[in-house]
C-alpha cells in the first residue's frame, strides 16, 4: 500500500535535459583564415633557423593540412578523446620515424646524406607538427578554454624567436636588426615592438569572445608563459651561446687557439711569457717579448668563486701562475729547483692523486687561509691560483665546453700590517748555499748594487740594517722614478732590464719586476719574480665571483722574509700611460659565476650559502607536505570506517551510513547534487539494496524519533556484505586504496 | 522497508481525541488502512490517475482543497465522485449530509445558490435555513473561474473557515469538507481568473495530463460495463477526521524541516524569476500535506524525500513569475536544491 511511486508527483520538478546539440557548429570560415595566417607567420618565423627549406615546406603544408583536417574532423563529430590520442600519436610516430632516418646508417646510405636530413626534417616539422597542430585546433574549436593552447603557442613561438636577441646577441632573424642597426636604430627596440605587437594582436584575435575579467587573466597567464619561456631558455640555450660571444670566440675558434699554441710551442723560441699565451717560457727565452692581447676586447680567462668575504689590504689580488727565480744571463726563468712552494700541476681526480700541496713556506702566523674555487676558461700550462696557494684540490667541472679546469684553492694570504714583518732577515739561516745563491744572484754588472746602496744610504739609521725597509726604499724609487708604459720594449738590448732601469726608466710590468729583483738581490734580499694575473678590485662592485680578463697579466717581484715566507712586492709606477683598467663585465662576472657554481660540489660543500635558491628544500617540503595530507586523509577514511564499530549508540544511525556512503565514494559511486538520499539509495540498489532501509534508519535518527541502534547496526552489516558481493574485488581494492573517497561523501 | 516504529509504541504515545468527533482510537497501521481504502475507492473507478488520487489523497487527509487545472472530459467528475463514495456517513450528523455534489458554475450564479437561502416557512411563521450545495462531504466545483468573483469569494470563505453566512447567521459546515476545484487552462475567453490571494487558499493546484496509452485503452476497455464498486470496503467521516487527527498529532516534523522550508520559501522570494514569492500560509499548509505523505509512505517522520515530491504542486500556483517565465516548477526545482542539500548534511551531523 505504499507502493506509490514518485515519479508522477516528481516529473515536474525534474530540470529538463537539454541534448547534445547534434551538430557541431565550428568557427566561422573568416576567424579561421586569420588565425591559419598568423600560426604560419608565427611558427614558420621560429622554425625558420631551425630547418631546412624542406621542412620549412613541410611545416608550412602541415600548419595548414592541420587547419583544414581539424575542422572537418570537428564539424564530423570526430569525439574529442579519440582527436587529442590520434593527434598525440600521429606526432609521437612522425618524431621516432624521423629520429630513425637521420639516425640509422643503412637509411642513410640508401637515401644518402643530404636526403636523410631532408626526410628526417620533413617527417619532423611535417607529422609531428601536423599532429600536434591538429590536437590543438580540435581543443580550441571543442572549447573556448582551449582556444588559450592556440594563443599561447603563437605567444611561445615569437617568445622563443626573440629570446635568441637579448645580450644584444644579434642572431636570427638577422634581416630585422641588420636592417635596424644600419639604420642607427637600438634593435632591440624595434623586437621588442615586433614582439608585443605580434602578442597583443594574438591576444585580441583569440580572447575576443570572452568578458573583461577573462581577457585580462587570459593576457597575464600568456605573459607568464613567455617570461617563463624567456626564463627555460635563460637556463638552457643562451647561456652558453653568450659566453663564447664573451670570449669573443666560438668553440671552433677554441680548438683553432689550442692549435696555434701547440704550434706555438713547436716553434720553441717564441717569447710568450704571460699567462694568457699559456707556455711558460723555457730557459733561454727572454720575458720582454711580452706578447700583449691589444684587442679592444679582452678576454676572460677565468673565475674565481670565493668561500669567505676577502679584501685584499691594497685592494688588488695577485693570482700566481708560475716564479721565476733562476738567474739566467739577462733575466729570471722558471727552475724547479727551489720554488716547491708553487703548485705547477693540475690536481688530477681522475687518477685519483687527489690534491696536491705545496711545501710550506709561509708561516700560518703571519698569514690566514682563503678557500677559493678556480675554474679556468683559457687553457693554461699551470694552475692559476691565489697566493700564496697552499693546497689544490680537483673539483668536478660544472661546464666543460666552457671551462678547462676546476680546482680548489686554499691560499696563505698575508694578514695583518706590513709592519709585523719589520727586524727579520730575507735569508732563513737553514737555507743552503746553494739555495741562497740561487735566490741572490745578480747581474754581472755593478751598476745594480751601486744604485740600490745609493739608495739604501738615505735610509733612517734605526732600520739602516733592516732588509724590508730597505726593500721598501728600493720600491719607492721605482714608483716615484718608473713610467708605466707599454710602448718601450727593450727587447733589442742585450739586456733589457739594465737598458730601462739606467736608462729610461719606461717600460712595463716585466721590467719594474726584475729590475727590483736584482737590486733587491744585490742588498741581499731573496726575491724572485711572480707571473700571473693582478686584479684591481677597488673598480669592481662586490660578489664573492672574480672573473679575470687576460689583460690582467702581471708580472711582479716577491721578497722572502725568514719566519714569514715569501712576499708578494709589487711595484705600482705612480706615472703610466695606460688607460683607466678596463671595467669589469658585471655580467659576465656573474654569469660565469653561477655557472661556475653549478657544480655540486663545487668545493662549497662548507659553505652554507651553497645554492642561492633552496629548490631541493622546497621540493622535499612539498613532498612531505603532500605525504602528510596523504597520512591525515588516510586517517579520516579510517577513523571514518571504524566509527561505526566503537562510535557512540546515539549517533550510530549518522556513522554507519557514513561508512557505507564513504565505501560507495570509495568506489565512485555519489549522490549528486539535488538528489534526496532516498532516491539515492533507490538508485544503487542494485549494489546495496539495504542502504535504503540504512538510509530510513538515519532519516529516522535524525528527523524522527530515533532508532534501534543493534538494528541499525545489523542493516549495515547487511550493507557491508551485499557491497562486498556485489563490487569486483579489484575495484574494492582501488577503493580501499582511494585516500579521499570520504571527501566526496555527501 | 518499513521503518515505522511498532505499532504498539505509537499507540501507546497517541493521546486520547476527546475533543472532536467520535473518540476513536488510532494506530499508524489502522490510519494507512483508512487512507488505502479511500485510495483504492478511487483507484478502482479512475484509470491511470495514480498521481493525481495521491495528490487529492494527501489534500484530504492535509486538511486542504485541491484545484486541478484539466481539460474537460478528462475523468475530473468521476475521481470526486469516487471520493465521495468511498466516505461512509457513520451517522454522526443530526440531519444527514450528502457525501459528494457537484456544482458548475456560471457567470449567473448567485452566492445563495451554493451557500444556500433563508427561506420563509408559511407553517411557523419564520425563516429557515435552506442548505445550498456546499454543504456535503465532498463538493466538486467545475470551472470555478467561470463565474463572478463575487461567488468565488462566498466559496472562498467556506472552504477557508469551513462556515457560511447568510444574512448575518453563520451556519458551520462539516468538518470534512473538501473541495475539489477545476479549470480549464486554456479556454479562458469569459472568465474571471481567480486572483493569487485566492489561489492561496488551495493546498495544492495540480496541473493533470493526458493519461497514458494503455490506461486510455482501458478506459475504452471497461465503458459501460457495471462497476463492483460496493464491494470495497468504505472509511466512514469519523474514521476519516481520526486519521487527519492522528496524522497531525503523531507524525514528526522536525525543526530541520521547518528550516528547510523556511529557507525554501525565501529562496523563492529572493529567486529573480519570482515578483511575488510563497506566503508563510502556504508554509503553514504544507505541514499536514508532508506528514500525510509521509504517513503513506510508512513513516513517521517527514523527510526531505517528502518536501522533494510535494514542492511543485504546494507552490506553483503561489507565485507570480516575471513576465517570460512560464514554467514554475523550474524556479522552484532550482530553489529547493540547496535547503535540501543543507538538509541531508544535516542529518550526516553526529
Amino acid at each position: 500500500m505504499t507502493a506509490t511511486t514518485a515519479n508522477g508527483l516528481t516529473g515536474g520538478a525534474d530540470p529538463q535535459r537539454t541534448d547534445d546539440a547534434a551538430k557541431r557548429p565550428s568557427e566561422s570560415r573568416a576567424v579561421m583564415g586569420v588565425k591559419l595566417l598568423m600560426a604560419l607567420a608565427a611558427l614558420l618565423f621560429m622554425l625558420r633557423p631551425l630547418t631546412t627549406t624542406a621542412g620549412l615546406v613541410a611545416a608550412a603544408t602541415a600548419i595548414v593540412a592541420a587547419f583544414v583536417v581539424a575542422r572537418w574532423a570537428y564539424t564530423r563529430g570526430m569525439r574529442q578523446p579519440a582527436a587529442v590520442v590520434g593527434g598525440v600519436a600521429f606526432s609521437g610516430l612522425a618524431w621516432l620515424l624521423s629520429n630513425l632516418v637521420r639516425d640509422a646508417g643503412w637509411l642513410a646510405g640508401l637515401l644518402g646524406v643530404e636526403g636523410a636530413i631532408i626526410a628526417s626534417d620533413v617527417l619532423l616539422f611535417g607529422g609531428a607538427l601536423f599532429g600536434v597542430l591538429f590536437t590543438i585546433r580540435f581543443l580550441a574549436q571543442s572549447g573556448r578554454l582551449f582556444t588559450v593552447i592556440e594563443a599561447l603557442l603563437i605567444v611561445f613561438s615569437v617568445v622563443y624567436t626573440f629570446s635568441d636577441h637579448r645580450h644584444l646577441r644579434l642572431n636570427q632573424p638577422r634581416f630585422f636588426s641588420d636592417w635596424a642597426l644600419s639604420n642607427g636604430i637600438d634593435p632591440t627596440v624595434v623586437l621588442m615592438g615586433m614582439g608585443v605587437t605580434i602578442m597583443l594582436l594574438a591576444l585580441v584575435m583569440f580572447m575576443r569572445r570572452q568578458g573583461g575579467l577573462k581577457a585580462i587573466l587570459s593576457m597575464l597567464f600568456a605573459i607568464i608563459v613567455g617570461v617563463g619561456v624567456y626564463l627555460y631558455i635563460d637556463d638552457d640555450k643562451v647561456q652558453p651561446a653568450v659566453l663564447t660571444n664573451g670570449l669573443g670566440l666560438t668553440s671552433d675558434e677554441q680548438s683553432d687557439n689550442k692549435d696555434s699554441q701547440s704550434n706555438n710551442d713547436g716553434q720553441s723560441d717564441q717569447n710568450n711569457d704571460g699567462p694568457s699565451g699559456g707556455n711558460g717560457g723555457g730557459d733561454g727565452d727572454s720575458p720582454y717579448k711580452q706578447n700583449y692581447d691589444n684587442s679592444d676586447k679582452p678576454k676572460p680567462v677565468a673565475v674565481v668563486a670565493f668561500h669567505d668575504d676577502y679584501e685584499a689590504p691594497e685592494g688588488i689580488l695577485y693570482f700566481r701562475q708560475q716564479v721565476k727565480s733562476k738567474f739566467n744571463e739577462t733575466h729570471l726563468a722558471a727552475d724547479g729547483t727551489y720554488d716547491h712552494d708553487v703548485i705547477d700541476v693540475f690536481p688530477q681526480a681522475a687518477s685519483g692523486s687527489g690534491p696536491v700541496a705545496a711545501a710550506p713556506s709561509q708561516n700560518l702566523d703571519f698569514h690566514k687561509k682563503v678557500p677559493t674555487s678556480v675554474y679556468l676558461i683559457a687553457q693554461h700550462p699551470q694552475p692559476v691560483a691565489l697566493t700564496h696557494a697552499t693546497e689544490l684540490k680537483p673539483l668536478d667541472n660544472p661546464n666543460s665546453r666552457v671551462f678547462t679546469a676546476a680546482y680548489g684553492v686554499t691560499s696563505h694570504v698575508l694578514a695583518g700590517d706590513m709592519r709585523r714583518l719589520l727586524g727579520r732577515p730575507s735569508v732563513p739561516d737553514e737555507w743552503t748555499d746553494e739555495q741562497r745563491a740561487h735566490y741572490l744572484a745578480v747581474p754581472d754588472d755593478p751598476r745594480y748594487e751601486a744604485l740600490s746602496d745609493i739608495l739604501v744610504r738615505d735610509l733612517d739609521p734605526r732600520f739602516r740594517d733592516d732588509q724590508l725597509m730597505k726593500a721598501l726604499v728600493i720600491k719607492r724609487y721605482l714608483e716615484k722614478e718608473g713610467y708605466y708604459t707599454r710602448t718601450e720594449t727593450h727587447t733589442d738590448e742585450s739586456d733589457p732590464t739594465a737598458s730601462f732601469l739606467f736608462g729610461s726608466l719606461r717600460g712595463y710590468c716585466v721590467h719594474f719586476a726584475h729590475s727590483a729583483a736584482f737590486l733587491f738581490r744585490s742588498q741581499g734580499i731573496a726575491s724572485r719574480v711572480a707571473v700571473g694575473y693582478a686584479v684591481d678590485t677597488r673598480k669592481r662592485s662586490g660578489g664573492s665571483n672574480l672573473l679575470i680578463y687576460g689583460s690582467a697579466a702581471h708580472a711582479w717581484p716577491e721578497i722572502h722574509i725568514a719566519g714569514v715566507g715569501w712576499v708578494t712586492f709589487d711595484i705600482y709606477p705612480e706615472q703610466s700611460d695606460e688607460p683607466p683598467t678596463q671595467v669589469v663585465d658585471q655580467d659576465l662576472e656573474s654569469l660565469l659565476g653561477e655557472m661556475a657554481r653549478e657544480d655540486p660540489t663545487g668545493g662549497r660543500a662548507d659553505d652554507p650559502n651553497k645554492s642561492p635558491f633552496p629548490w631541493l628544500t622546497i621540493l622535499w617540503s612539498i613532498i612531505g607536505l603532500l605525504g602528510l595530507l596523504l597520512l591525515t586523509s588516510y586517517g579520516i577514511k579510517i577513523w571514518r570506517r571504524l566509527k561505526p564499530r566503537f562510535g557512540s549508540d546515539s549517533g550510530s544511525h549518522v556513522w554507519t551510513l557514513r561508512a557505507a556512503l564513504d565505501r560507495l565514494a570509495d568506489v565512485g559511486i555519489t549522490r549528486e547534487h539535488g538528489e534526496t538520499r532516498e532516491r539515492f539509495a533507490a538508485r544503487v540498489a542494485e549494489t546495496t539494496p539495504s542502504l535504503a532501509a540504512l538510509t530510513s534508519a538515519n532519516l529516522s535518527g535524525a528527523l524522527g524519533r530515533g532508532t534501534d541502534p543493534r538494528e541499525t547496526s545489523r542493516i549495515y552489516d547487511a550493507v557491508s556484505s551485499e557491497f562486498r558481493d556485489n563490487v569486483h574485488w579489484f575495484r574494492r581494492l582501488l577503493g580501499n586504496l582511494n585516500p579521499i573517497g570520504w571527501a566526496f561523501t555527501r | 522497508m518499513s521503518t515505522l516504529p511498532d505499532a504498539h509504541d505509537v499507540a501507546a504515545v497517541a493521546p486520547p481525541t476527546p475533543s472532536a468527533g467520535p473518540s476513536l482510537s488510532m494506530t499508524a497501521d489502522k490510519a494507512r488502512e483508512v487512507t488505502s481504502r479511500v485510495q483504492a475507492w478511487m483507484s478502482h473507478n479512475v484509470m491511470g490517475r495514480d498521481d493525481v488520487i495521491e495528490l487529492v489523497l494527501i489534500a484530504l487527509f492535509g486538511d486542504g482543497h485541491v484545484l486541478l487545472e484539466d481539460y474537460p472530459g478528462s475523468g475530473k467528475t468521476t475521481l470526486a465522485n469516487a471520493l465521495g463514495n468511498a466516505i461512509d456517513d457513520d451517522g454522526h450528523a443530526e440531519d444527514k449530509l450528502p457525501e459528494f455534489r457537484r456544482m458548475q458554475f456560471t457567470p449567473d450564479l448567485l452566492p445563495s445558490d451554493i451557500t444556500g437561502v433563508m427561506m420563509f416557512d408559511l407553517e411557523s411563521n419564520t425563516f429557515h435555513f435552506r442548505r445550498g450545495p456546499v454543504f456535503a462531504y465532498v463538493v466538486l466545483v467545475d470551472e470555478i473561474n467561470r463565474t463572478t468573483p463575487k461567488v468565488q469569494a462566498s466559496l472562498l470563505e467556506a472552504m477557508a473557515e469551513k462556515q457560511v453566512t447568510v444574512d448575518n447567521e453563520t451556519h458551520q459546515l462539516d468538518d470534512l469538507f473538501f473541495v475539489i476545484a477545476t479549470q480549464n487552462p486554456l479556454d479562458a475567453v469569459g472568465t474571471y481568473p481567480l486572483p493569487l490571494a485566492q489561489l492561496d487558499r488551495f493546498l495544492f493546484k495540480i496541473k493533470m495530463r493526458h493519461i497514458a496509452r494503455d490506461a486510455e485503452l482501458e478506459v475504452l476497455a471497461s465503458w459501460g460495463k457495471p462497476r463492483k464498486a460496493t464491494d470495497l470496503p468504505k472509511a466512514s467521516r469519523s474514521e476519516i477526521l481520526a486519521t487527519r487527527r492522528f496524522i497531525r498529532e503523531e507524525i514528526v516534523v522536525s525543526p530541520h524541516i521547518h528550516v528547510a522550508l523556511v529557507d525554501i520559501a525565501r529562496a523563492l522570494r529572493a529567486d529573480k524569476r519570482v515578483i511575488q514569492g510563497v506566503s508563510t500560509r502556504s508554509l503553514v499548509l504544507a505541514i499536514p500535506a508532508l506528514q500525510t505523505l509521509a504517513l503513506l509512505r510508512g513513516r513517521d517522520y517527514v523527510s526531505p524525500e517528502d518536501i522533494s515530491d510535494l514542492a511543485v504542486p504546494l507552490w506553483q500556483h503561489r507565485m507570480e513569475l516575471v513576465p517570460g517565465i512560464d514554467d514554475a516548477s523550474l524556479v522552484i526545482s532550482d530553489c529547493i536544491k540547496p535547503p535540501l542539500e543543507a538538509l541531508s548534511r544535516a542529518t550526516l551531523r553526529g
